[in-house]
């Protein structure tokens, strides 16, 4: 039951990193989404 | 006149000194309120993790630890450092870009509402106010035990340095006295515990050793005696309350409120990450070190004060006296973050002053009168403070978490429903603990007065946003909080906060690695 709860932990830390990194990807994708259009709407 | 008192009197002395410097920077009241938005990330991450880390962990974990609940406390301790990395993420970047003073104008801007403005700051300033007598207390027990000086005599001392210090310097000395503090605290902390273990014949030989002759201080289970008699109840409450202060890592002012300092969301992102790794080293050094402790049969009249026995009894007196500062600093950088967010808050969400000179005198006048209500309620300890402490630090967060994440992630709250939903979960918290407390009450998990105050807080959001409609202005507010600034565009900042991000996925695994090293697998391998 020990192991149970280190990994346990361990795979809640994980998952909360997961989802912010999730959050961030999608937020800073966007903004390379976006600036990617303007570059090709400047050629 | 002993050797820790000497130590004490020097750190207080020092840290005015510092306030004083500092405070001379002071020229504005963005300066005194926001430090000026100037935060580098080592400040902010300073900041969290010495206005998280007090008393409550050096007296209340470790002794409770020691006294044979461990485990629980450890998974409670792991669980809570995701309240870091989700609350950076998805609610502190914005307080950021909302670039209010405090947490109750982000709210009041948010939702164009004067009244969901004073109900956060007024619910701010209990909580606090309640947080930091309980500090205070704190402090006072740790320099009354250590030096033998009246208790009263204890907490006026305490009350001056960080009076003086919040006074001079506001947020801006807040922020590197915390971090100058943090820095002591940690590596003190770390280091006293190797010596104490090194004693014992060293960590794993302890560990060992209490497998054989002690197993429940170690066990998942913990002590069937000292919270609930099965394991399994304790394994209930400590998710419980892992997710209780997970919450309160996330929003509570006293450490969402640093975000509003930095110097831009990169650092607000990236010190969240760092707070969630320091303040996981820290539990667990102060609740395994606590545990292990119980090797060396120590005779204490309260078990609480088995960090100060360590520090009085097993290590050079100079070390002992670097360690009892430390405990001393972890409980002040506590209590001026409060002092400051009072200060703050009283002006700046419930006054109406333009001239900038004139709100900074302000501010400070009212830090002083803060400081002397408060040193004459831990002076005099009237019976209503007793009721008034019961409250506790977790109400604040049931009843603003969800409102703080459905202000930025909801399209369809309400002013309404915002403001119906943090009375609700105030007074559902709140008033379920004092009942609690009054009938004494033996609540089952699922009924702590969190959840209570958690669900109430959610009827609340829910009936407000049915009656009422998001108003232009609403909608306006919350989509202008989605506009990343130009600022925040650099490639390269936006690459190393990624990468950070991404590291905070690698710390689950840090985290089980050291549990597993340094807990599980000494221990179950000698049962």
């Amino acid at each position: 039951m020990e192991y149970a709860i280190a990994i346990f932990v361990g795979i809640w830390i994980s998952a909360a990193g997961l989802l912010a990194y999730y959050r961030i990807n999608k937020d800073f994708k966007d903004l390379d989404t976006s600036k990617k259009d303007k570059e090709g709407d400047k050629r | 006149m002993n050797v820790f008192l000497i130590g004490m009197i020097i750190s207080m002395i020092a840290y005015v000194i510092i306030g004083f410097i500092i405070g001379k920077g002071v020229k504005s009241t963005n300066d005194f309120f926001v430090a000026g938005r100037r935060a580098p990330t080592f400040l902010l991450v300073g900041s969290l993790v010495a206005s998280y880390c007090g008393t409550g962990l050096y007296f209340g974990d470790a002794g409770e630890s020691f006294a044979g609940i461990f485990s629980p406390l450890m998974m409670l301790g792991a669980m809570l450092i995701v309240g870091y990395v989700l609350g950076g993420v998805f609610f502190g970047r914005f307080l950021r870009r909302s670039e209010c003073n405090t947490i109750p104008e982000f709210f009041g801007k948010r939702f164009n509402s004067i009244a969901v403005k004073r109900l956060a700051a007024v619910t701010q300033l209990v909580t606090i106010i309640v947080y930091l007598l309980s500090t205070i207390q704190g402090i006072g027990t740790l320099m009354a035990l250590v030096t033998g000086l009246d208790y009263k005599l204890c907490i006026i001392l305490a009350l001056v340095t960080f009076s003086v210090l919040t006074v001079s310097s506001g947020s801006k000395g807040v922020l590197i006295t915390d971090t100058i503090m943090f820095g002591i605290f940690t590596v003190v902390t770390v280091i006293v515990i190797i010596v104490c273990t090194a004693k014992g014949g060293g960590w794993f030989n302890i560990v060992e050793g209490l497998a054989q002759t002690d197993p429940e201080i170690l066990s998942w289970a913990g002590d069937s005696e000292y919270l609930y008699p099965t394991g399994a109840q304790n394994m209930v409450w400590a998710f419980a309350y892992g997710i209780v202060w997970m919450s309160v890592c996330m929003v509570a002012p006293w450490q969402a409120s640093r975000y509003l300092m930095a110097k831009n969301e990169h650092s607000v992102i990236r010190s969240s990450i760092w707070a969630a790794f320091f303040v996981f080293v820290l539990e667990f050094i102060v609740k395994c070190g606590a545990a292990l402790l119980n090797h060396f049969k120590p005779e204490l009249a309260d078990q609480s004060h088995i960090i100060i026995w360590a520090s009085t009894n097993l290590v050079p007196t100079a070390l002992g006296v670097i360690m009892v500062t430390g405990i001393l600093a972890a409980g002040i950088s506590s209590a001026t973050t409060f002092l400051s967010i009072i200060g703050t808050s009283v002006v700046n969400d419930f006054f109406n002053i333009k001239d900038d000179r004139k709100k900074l005198t302000t501010v400070r006048i009212t830090v002083i009168a803060a400081a002397a209500i408060v040193m004459l309620l831990a002076y005099f300890n009237p019976p209503q403070v007793f009721w008034i402490m019961f409250l506790g630090a977790t109400v604040v967060a049931c009843s603003w978490l969800p409102v703080c994440i459905a202000s930025i992630w909801s399209k369809r709250l309400t002013k309404t429903g915002a403001f119906l939903g943090m009375l609700f979960g105030f007074l559902g918290c709140g008033g379920m603990k004092i009942v609690a407390s009054v009938a004494k009450l033996d609540l089952p998990v699922f009924l702590d007065p969190f959840f209570i105050g958690l669900a109430a807080n959610l009827i609340g959001m829910l009936i407000g946003t049915l009656l009422t409609k998001v108003t232009p202005e609403e909608k306006e507010q919350r989509e202008a909080l989605f506009v990343i600034p130009e600022c925040e565009k650099d490639i390269k900042e936006i690459k190393k906060t990624k990468k950070t991000v991404l590291a905070s996925i690698a710390l689950g695994a840090v985290v089980t690695g050291v549990l597993l090293v340094f807990w599980v697998v000494p221990y179950t391998s000698n049962l």
